[in-house]
Parts: C-alpha cells; sequence; structure tokens
C-alpha cells in the first residue's frame, strides 16, 4: 500500500500555482523588481518606456495565486508608473510622454485582468482535480502529444510510478498500452463521439502486465480544439484472471461431462427436497422409518426427481435417439423393484451430499441393466438443483460374473461328486477286504467241521480269524468316521448380520436370475453366535440357495426371508423362510439323510451336512412347512455351550 | 537215444498259488483251499511269487487285481510274454465288467468279485487245475516229439517228410537219388525212432510237430 498523501502534496495542487514558499519567493522578487523599475523610471530619463517592465512583476504575482495579491500588484504598479510620470514631467500635457504612460497603464490593467481570468480557469481546474484525487480510479490526463499533465493517486497506485516519475513522460510509452484494436478505430471513436471506453493491456512499474478498463474523454477547449485526453481506469487484472478461471473450470467441467465414457446425469432434486421438507413440517422425524413404510413415498419423490442432461454416454447406455428423450421424471428408469432410491433420499436429506451403490436401471428398450452409481452435489450439499450422477454399467460384467460363479459351482458340484466317488471306492475296499476274509474264513470253516474226520482245530483258526477280521472291518468303518470330523475348528464369535450380507451377495445373481427379493432381519439385540464362521455360512448359504430353487415353479412373487432372534434359552434362532412348494410329505421324514434329494442334480448331502454341522456346534435344524405355502427351515445356536459341543 | 516218459510216473502234485497284499484274504483262501486237500503257496507279492521255489510246479494262480505297485492285469500280459501258462483266477473288490472282459480275452480263467462264494473258487480253481494238467500232457507229447525227431538224421527227416506227404517209397526214392531199399531202411529208422506203430501214426505226429513248430 502506498502512504497515504496529502492533496496538496499531489499533482493537482502544483497545476494551479507553486508551493508557498515559492509564492513567497515570487512575491518578493516581484516587489524587488518593482522597486528597481520604480527606481529607474523615475531617476533615470528613460522616460515611461520602462513601466512596460511592470508587467512581469504582475505575472510573477500571478503565479504565485492570490486574486488580492494579483489585485494589489496591478493598481501598485499602475500608481508607481503614475507617481515617476508626475515626477518627471509635472502634471499633464498631452504629448508622447503622457501617451506612453498610458499605454504602460493599460498594458498593466489589461496583464491584470488576464491574469485573473486565467487564475479563475485554474482554480476550476485544480477544483476537478481535487475530486479526481477522491476517486480510487486511476485517473492521468495527457495532451495531444501523448504526454502526461495530470497523474493522481489512483494511477499511482495501479501503474506504480509516482506522479513526478509519470509527469512529462509519454503515455502510451511509459504503460506500454495495447489497445484491443487498431489505434486508429480508438482515436476515431475518441474524435468523433468524443469518449471511448473499453480494455487495455498496460505495463505495470514492476513489468507485470494489468488489464484496465479504460474510459477515455477527449477535452476540448472553447473553441473545440483538442486539448487533452482524460483517461479513467479500473484495475480489473484479477476479476479478469477469476473469470477466466471459472470459465476455464466451467469450461473442463462441460467437457468431462459431455466426453466421459462414463454416464454423467444431472437431476434436480428441488422438489424431492421439498416435499421431504413438508413431510418434516408435519412432524416426521424419522425419515428411515417413514421411507422402509411408505414405498409410494419413495417412487413419488422418483417421480419428482427430474433429469436436467445427460451426457452422450448415458444416451449411448440406454439407448435413447436423443438426449432430449432423457430428459424429465427419474422414475421411468428405475425398476419398481427398485430399493436403492430410499436410501439416496435419505442420504441427500441428512445432508450427506454423496450416496453411492448398485442398482438395477431400465433402459428405452426396457431392458435392466446392473449399475454402479454415485451421487454427489458438486455445488454444496443444499443445492439440491444440480445433483451429478455418475452411472457405469456393469451387467456385462455381472453375468460374466454370475456365469463364472455357477460354472464355479458346478465345477465345486463335479468336484465333490468325484470325491465322494473316490472316498466311496477307496472306503469299499477297505471294508471289502475283510469282509471277503470273513465270509472265506466261514466258510473254510464250515468245510473243516464237514469233513468225514472233522478237523476242529483248522475250523476253530479259521473262527477265530473270522472274530479278527470283523473287527478289522469295524476300525475302518470308525477309522473313516473319525477322518471326516477330523477338520480342525475354528470357533470365533461372530456377527451374524455381516454373514448374513455376504450370503445374500453370493446369491445376488441367483436370486436376479430367479426374481427372488430378499428381506433380512437379524435383530440387533440378538446374541452374537460363536462358531465355525465358514461351516455356518455354509449352512446359512445352503439353505438360503434351497429356498431360492424351491420357488422356482412359484408364479408371481418370491420373496425369501431370513431372520434371527435370540431365541429365549440364551442362544440364537435363524430362520430361513420361502414361500416355494414346500416339502412333500414323502421327504418329510428323510429330509436330513443323506442322499434324499428332490433336485434331479441333487446328491442329496446338502441338508445332511447341515444338520451334522449345527449338531456339531451344538444347535438344531428342523423345518416346517407354511400353512400359507412354503417352507421354514429353523436353526438354533446356543451361544455360550458352542465350544464345548463342537470341541 | 533218449528215453521216453514213462506214463506211469504219477506227476507232481498241484499247487494253488495265492498272489493278495492282503494277509487275512490269504490266510482264509488258504484254510479253503486246504479244507478240500489242495496244496497252497501264499504270496504278499508279484515279487515273491516270482521268486518262488519249485516255480515248474503244476496247478494254477489265484490273484488279486488290485496289488501294490502293479496292476494284475499287467502282471497277467506279462507272465505271458514270459511264457508261463500257468491258469489264473483273478479276485477283485471292485471288479467293473471292461476289467473282466479284458482279462477274459488274455486268457484268465475266471473273474471273481470279493467277498465270492466259495464254491465259485474252489470250482474255479479245480478247473484251472485241470486245464494246467492237460496244457502239460499236450507239452509233455509234443515234448517227446520234438525229441524223437530230433534224433533223426537229415536223410531219415527228408524221408519222413515225403512219406507223410504220401509219397511212394519209389518216389522218394527218385526224388532223393535213392534206391528203394536205402528209403526202406531209412524209413524203419524213421518209423521206430519216433515209436509210431503205423504210418497214419507218424502222419498224426508230423502234423503235432508242425502245428507247434
Amino acid at each position: 500500500m502506498p502512504p497515504y498523501r496529502p492533496l496538496q502534496a499531489s499533482a493537482g495542487a502544483s497545476l494551479i500555482g507553486p508551493r508557498r514558499s515559492v509564492a513567497a519567493l515570487l512575491m518578493t522578487a516581484g516587489g524587488l523588481l518593482a522597486l528597481a523599475v520604480f527606481l529607474v523610471d523615475t531617476f533615470t530619463p528613460l522616460q515611461g518606456a520602462v513601466a512596460v517592465v511592470y508587467l512581469v512583476e504582475v505575472l510573477l504575482v500571478a503565479a504565485s495565486g492570490s486574486r488580492r495579491a494579483i489585485g494589489g500588484a496591478a493598481f501598485g504598479c499602475m500608481g508607481l508608473t503614475i507617481v515617476s510620470f508626475v515626477r518627471g514631467h509635472g502634471w499633464p500635457d498631452l504629448d508622447a510622454a503622457m501617451l506612453r504612460c498610458l499605454v504602460s497603464l493599460s498594458a498593466i490593467a489589461i496583464t491584470a485582468v488576464l491574469s485573473l481570468r486565467a487564475r479563475d480557469r485554474m482554480a476550476t481546474i485544480a477544483g476537478q482535480a481535487r475530486l479526481i484525487e477522491l476517486t480510487h480510479d486511476s485517473i492521468y490526463v495527457r495532451d495531444m502529444d501523448d504526454v502526461i499533465v495530470l497523474w493522481n493517486t489512483g494511477a499511482e497506485q495501479l501503474y506504480g510510478w509516482t506522479a513526478n516519475e509519470a509527469m512529462g513522460q509519454r503515455a502510451t510509452v511509459l504503460l506500454a498500452t495495447a489497445l484491443p484494436g487498431h489505434h486508429t478505430v480508438v482515436d476515431a471513436a475518441l474524435f468523433s463521439a468524443g469518449r471511448w471506453e473499453g480494455e487495455v493491456i498496460q505495463k505495470h512499474r514492476d513489468g507485470r502486465t494489468v488489464i484496465v478498463a479504460t474510459r477515455c474523454a477527449l477535452l476540448r477547449d472553447d473553441r473545440g480544439k483538442a486539448r487533452v485526453i482524460l483517461e479513467a481506469g479500473t484495475d480489473v487484472t484479477a476479476r479478469r484472471a477469476a473469470d477466466a478461471a471459472l470459465s476455464e473450470s466451467e469450461d473442463r467441467y462441460r467437457s468431462m461431462f459431455e466426453k466421459a465414457r462414463f454416464s454423467f446425469w444431472e437431476e434436480d432434486w428441488t422438489a424431492v427436497m421439498a416435499r421431504v421438507a413438508t413431510l418434516r413440517a408435519q412432524g416426521v422425524t424419522d425419515l428411515a422409518a417413514y421411507l422402509q413404510a411408505n414405498p409410494a413415498f419413495i417412487r413419488e419423490c422418483c417421480a419428482l426427481t427430474l433429469v436436467t442432461d445427460v451426457n452422450d454416454a448415458t444416451v449411448r447406455m440406454l439407448g435413447a435417439p436423443s438426449r432430449e428423450d432423457l430428459l424429465g421424471p427419474l422414475d421411468r428408469f428405475l425398476p419398481t423393484t427398485d430399493t436403492t432410491f430410499g436410501r439416496v433420499i435419505l442420504t441427500i436429506a441428512q445432508g450427506g451430499g454423496v450416496a453411492e451403490g448398485e442398482t438395477h436401471i431400465v433402459n428405452l428398450k426396457g431392458e435392466r441393466l446392473t449399475v454402479l452409481f454415485a451421487l454427489n452435489m458438486p455445488l454444496g450439499p443444499t443445492r439440491f438443483d444440480r445433483v451429478l450422477v455418475s452411472v457405469v454399467d456393469i451387467t456385462d460384467r455381472k453375468r460374466a460374473e454370475r456365469a463364472l460363479m455357477a460354472v464355479q459351482s458346478e465345477l465345486a458340484q463335479a468336484a465333490r461328486i468325484t470325491a465322494l466317488g473316490e472316498m466311496s471306492a477307496s472306503i469299499a475296499h477297505e471294508v471289502n477286504q475283510p469282509l471277503a476274509a470273513i465270509v472265506t474264513h466261514g466258510e473254510a470253516s464250515l468245510r473243516w467241521l464237514r469233513r468225514p474226520t472233522p478237523n476242529l482245530d483248522e475250523a476253530c483258526d479259521a473262527i477265530s480269524r473270522v472274530v479278527r477280521d470283523a473287527r478289522r472291518a469295524s476300525e475302518v468303518v470308525h477309522h473313516v468316521r473319525s477322518l471326516a470330523s477330523k477338520e480342525p475348528r475354528q470357533h470365533v464369535r461372530f456377527d451374524l448380520a455381516a454373514l448374513v450380507t455376504e450370503c445374500a451377495l453370493l446369491l445376488e445373481g441367483e436370486m436376479a436370475q430367479h426374481h427372488v427379493t430378499l428381506s433380512v432381519d437379524v435383530d440387533p439385540e440378538a446374541p452374537l453366535p460363536r462358531g465355525d464362521r465358514v461351516q455356518l455360512q455354509q449352512v446359512v448359504l445352503n439353505l438360503m440357495g434351497n429356498a431360492i430353487r424351491a420357488m422356482s415353479a412359484v408364479q408371481g412373487a418370491r420373496s425369501l426371508a431370513l431372520r434371527a432372534r435370540a431365541d429365549g434359552a440364551g442362544g440364537l434362532l435363524v430362520e430361513v423362510e420361502d414361500n416355494g412348494t414346500g416339502i412333500p410329505e414323502d421327504i418329510a421324514a428323510h429330509l436330513f439323510d443323506a442322499f434324499v434329494t428332490t433336485r434331479g442334480g441333487g446328491m442329496g448331502m446338502g441338508l445332511a451336512i447341515c444338520r451334522s454341522t449345527i449338531e456339531s456346534h451344538g444347535g438344531r435344524l428342523w423345518a416346517t412347512n407354511r400353512p400359507e405355502g412354503g417352507a421354514t427351515f429353523h436353526f438354533t445356536l446356543p451361544v455360550t455351550v458352542a465350544e464345548e459341543a463342537g470341541a | 537215444m533218449t528215453r521216453m516218459p514213462n506214463p506211469l510216473t504219477p506227476a507232481p502234485a498241484p499247487v494253488v498259488c495265492i498272489v493278495d497284499d492282503d494277509a487275512a484274504v490269504r490266510e482264509a483262501l488258504d484254510s479253503l483251499f486246504r479244507s478240500v486237500g489242495l496244496n497252497v503257496a501264499t504270496f504278499g507279492s508279484v515279487a515273491d511269487f516270482l521268486a518262488r521255489e519249485n516255480a515248474s510246479a503244476p496247478g494254477c494262480l489265484v490273484l488279486d487285481v488290485r496289488l501294490p505297485g502293479v496292476n494284475g492285469l499287467d502282471f497277467q500280459a506279462q507272465l505271458a510274454a514270459m511264457d508261463n501258462r500257468l491258469p489264473i483266477v483273478f479276485m477283485t473288490g471292485h471288479g467293473d465288467i471292461p476289467m473282466s472282459v479284458r482279462a477274459m480275452k488274455a486268457g484268465a480263467l475266471d473273474f471273481l468279485s470279493k467277498p465270492f462264494r466259495d464254491q465259485d473258487m474252489l470250482d474255479a480253481v479245480s478247473m484251472a487245475i485241470e486245464r494246467d494238467a492237460a496244457e502239460r500232457r499236450d507239452a509233455n507229447a509234443i515234448g517227446a516229439l520234438r525229441q524223437a525227431y530230433a534224433s533223426l538224421t537229415p536223410r531219415e527227416r527228408e524221408v519222413m517228410h515225403h512219406v507223410t506227404a504220401g509219397l511212394m517209397n519209389k518216389q522218394v526214392g527218385s526224388l532223393l537219388g535213392l534206391s528203394e531199399i536205402t528209403v526202406k531202411i531209412h524209413r524203419g529208422n524213421v518209423m521206430r525212432k519216433m515209436a509210431a506203430r503205423s504210418l497214419a501214426e507218424l502222419v498224426r505226429q508230423a502234423e503235432a510237430l508242425a502245428a507247434h513248430s
């Protein structure tokens, strides 16, 4: 910041007159000069012509500024002229000396009058200059030779040059002024209209470029001759830079929006948020609960959400003929089964500003796409009129994932069957050897006994080997059983809700394929179970998978429900419920036996393994048919005794 | 001159060889076969069997298909390659049809699934022993013929060849550049050395030799 300068110290005052000390000096010089002229005029024979030199005195005083001083000097000089004349010539005769004296007097009077008029004009200009000083704008005046004659504080601040440095310089050179157009155009405007406005690029004293919004005015004198050009300017460099940055940023946003390979949507949520505000005004405090209880409200909000812009990628993704076909209410793109929109409303209503997840949208051809979306509010979490949603179509990836999962599951099934086949062949061999030996020993012993002379020793040997080999066979069976239960157990306390979420994710593809809607209700108060998480997850997966497949013949809604709560005996009760065909009566009694299946491709091992897993955790697994159709599988997990039971 | 084998000398008793890696099965079969008066030798492995004493004893082989280190069917092929003609009865814990077909085609006498009926096993074994005995008899007869044939002079073999082809002595003589008398002497020697009582028997012997050559 430049230091504050008093007005009189700057250029404006210096235009009207010299400073006070200089004025005094001039006055003194004028006085001395007047005295010298008077002495010469009175005491030399120069006779009156010298009196004209009084003009110099009047002009010197005029330079000092004061009206009274000028008047005083004029009358004083005229008085002195008359005194000198009378002294030299006596009382007047109208002669040549007399005429010279009169000419001198009139010259002094005219000079004084002119000086006074000039003084008044200067005073007006000085007043204007003071006004000029008061403005923050930069103002300078240059004459028609481009020489700077006035330079205010604003100009000092804008350009860095002080008034003393700037005045007398050529303005366009000092400031390296670059006009927006050719200077002749500007000159033409200036001379025809007397003014010109525009932005010029100029140089600061330190060399940096400044952009100045300039208003020029051409000042003419009384006869219309162009005298000076006044230029008032405002530094707009920073504003222009900000404008440029803003414009660039907007351009970048637009360009990203338009050209991105991802689908972008701009949505207007104003109406939705107004609706939510109304709801709150009506006394709804728990929005989450309200949304859960009123799916119709969510649907309504979806219709109130307006798509205001989409990019080309969106047009392609949705197979629309043009972008205009996609603008308007959002609800036609969300399937009626959508479950994510309520969550998004909640997030935005709570000022989250950002929401993301996976959902389905329906394109204009009626195809269902699986997408990842991320919603954010670039203008802040309270600006609902421009909500930006980015969408990635993952339908193909999901399809490939599903196919991969199907193949993996088939592979796993095939591997299980192969492993089971190999194991049973191996067990058969291990058991068959002693069995063969037992039979043969038995038969041999009979033959020893039936000989004409029975050989009791041989018969006894053979029979004792029968006993031995039968024991061996039973050991093999025991060994196989212990092998099967030999897997190390890792009992940990785990969160059932998280486990169920994982299961739901794993089965997501299958559920979508079979159009099954899943509802999960895990009581947060329910005790945390303890056990082998992997095994129990297999149980839940198995039961859910069975339920999904049990509903494959159901027309209409297929709903799978998973509930968990405390069982009232310190344990956990989990129920998996479907609205499928239920359990056939002839199967019910053997439901959990190995090799019992209702499915063509099934091994009939799933439920048998589930039951043994649950029982090894100290729990119980059973099934019931629901009166309204479908089946419920229940299992309990004692929370405290699982470890002992499983060990 | 070689002595003819004496048909009245009793043949060595047949032995049932059992190869199974399971001791209980070996013991059970041992007991079963002894209960019907058969001689038994048991082996836990193929190597033990191949290293047995008295390898030329008659009898049969009761072989488990699944043996440590070697497949019973492969071992069957191995024995055939060694010209060991001991008849084989296969046992298996998990026999399947292709396996039994392969074994039977390769000359197995029977293919029994464990556990088998004792009578089936005894029948199979006695059949195998009979076949072995018959093969050995045939092999012995051919062996004697070969020995006798080997004792003929080259000229006698020529004479035998032409005579059994149906030529008259005179024709043989002119073919070989011999007198009819000389041919007759050679022919008498042939008949004596081959112990043929008639020309018809000599013809049969020639055919048997040709068949087994």
